[in-house]
């Protein structure tokens, strides 16, 4: 049975106490990282503000399939992993290897779409430099926050995705026990990086479609 | 006989836990659904001539997406006042960041 080893940590005494901290813990984090965010989300705020109609032209060159399929993935891999959290409160070992394997191929299907639509993206001549294909200065503006942001977004979901196999591969081996609290802490910082993506999808895919 | 009473506790709570995986699995499952269906009614808005209220109208929608995923998968609805505090705090600080910045762009030009 994996409730052989101990999920109770020092200092703690106590399970409840130990979980509590955990998940207060991990939310002192989350607000961190959006503040990290909120201040990238600022800058590309107060830029389409003073170029409002360049940001919308520029957002309508990148691909709305990839970036709404890619959303579509993130928003079922919050799913699985809030399952796996579930499946791990009421102790049902496999299916929290399962949930957990299928978050992370989530993760890992959403950095595949990504390096497709990078890849597009370059074709297209949207990488700012010297052969950038749109005239409008602010454009290259746009896709300086397209790049620097999607590429901190995904080094976020790599991290997560280390985790999430880590957690997946230690139940499996019954090295974690269930009541461990690292089930909810992962499963936080999983649902705060889908709600970073959340975000941006309207920012980065949904501008100057209807001109 | 001993072991009867037992072989059917053990069976007992073996359904009450697959009663509470699928009880999660659907309830979530249903969050699921509101998440793809507000991703796509969002996708579809986009392409609607609504102006400037395109980028207002994918905001807000992004918004309540953000919203349940934090209610309901964050479980903030289960959480502690702690927690909660903590969570607010975040966006109390956001906002602040916001503001700020926008009292000066509203005035400035």
């Amino acid at each position: 049975m994996s409730d052989q080893t101990p999920a109770l940590r020092e200092p703690w005494d106590a399970l409840a106490k130990q979980r509590e901290a955990a998940t207060f813990g991990i939310w002192v984090f989350l607000a961190s990282e959006l503040l990290f965010f909120g201040a990238i989300f600022l800058v590309y705020a107060y830029l389409r503000a003073l170029h409002s109609t360049a940001f919308e032209q520029a957002s309508s060159h990148t691909s709305v399939f990839y970036g709404t399929l890619n959303t579509a993935v993130l928003l079922t891999s919050s799913m699985t992993m809030v399952l796996a959290a579930r499946a791990a409160d009421i102790k049902v070992k496999a299916a929290v290897v399962v949930c957990l394997s299928l978050t992370a191929a989530c993760g890992l299907i959403f950095l595949v779409v990504k390096g497709f639509e990078y890849k597009q993206d370059i074709d297209d001549g949207l990488l700012p430099g010297d052969h950038f294909a749109l005239a409008a200065a602010a454009a290259k503006m746009f896709f300086s926050f397209y790049w620097g942001i999607t590429v901190v977004h995904a080094v976020h979901l790599s991290i997560g995705i280390v985790a999430v196999l880590r957690l997946a591969l230690d139940v499996y081996r019954d090295r974690l026990p269930l009541r461990s609290p690292q089930y909810e802490v992962t499963a936080l910082y999983w649902h705060l990086v889908d709600i970073i993506w959340i975000i941006l999808y309207p920012l980065l895919y949904l501008g100057g479609r209807s001109s | 006989m001993s072991e009867d009473p037992k072989g059917a506790r053990a069976a007992a709570h073996e359904r009450r836990l697959t009663r509470a995986l699928l009880a999660a699995w659907w309830s979530n499952l249903a969050i699921w659904a509101a998440l793809l269906a507000l991703l796509f009614t969002s996708l579809g808005l986009a392409y609607a001539p609504l102006g400037r209220w395109t980028l207002v109208v994918g905001l807000a929608i992004a918004a309540i997406k953000a919203a349940l995923v934090a209610w309901f998968f964050m479980q903030i609805n289960r959480a502690t006042a702690l927690i909660r505090l903590t969570a607010l705090m975040a966006f109390v600080f956001v906002a602040a960041l916001f503001t700020f910045t926008f009292t000066d762009i509203a005035t400035r030009f």
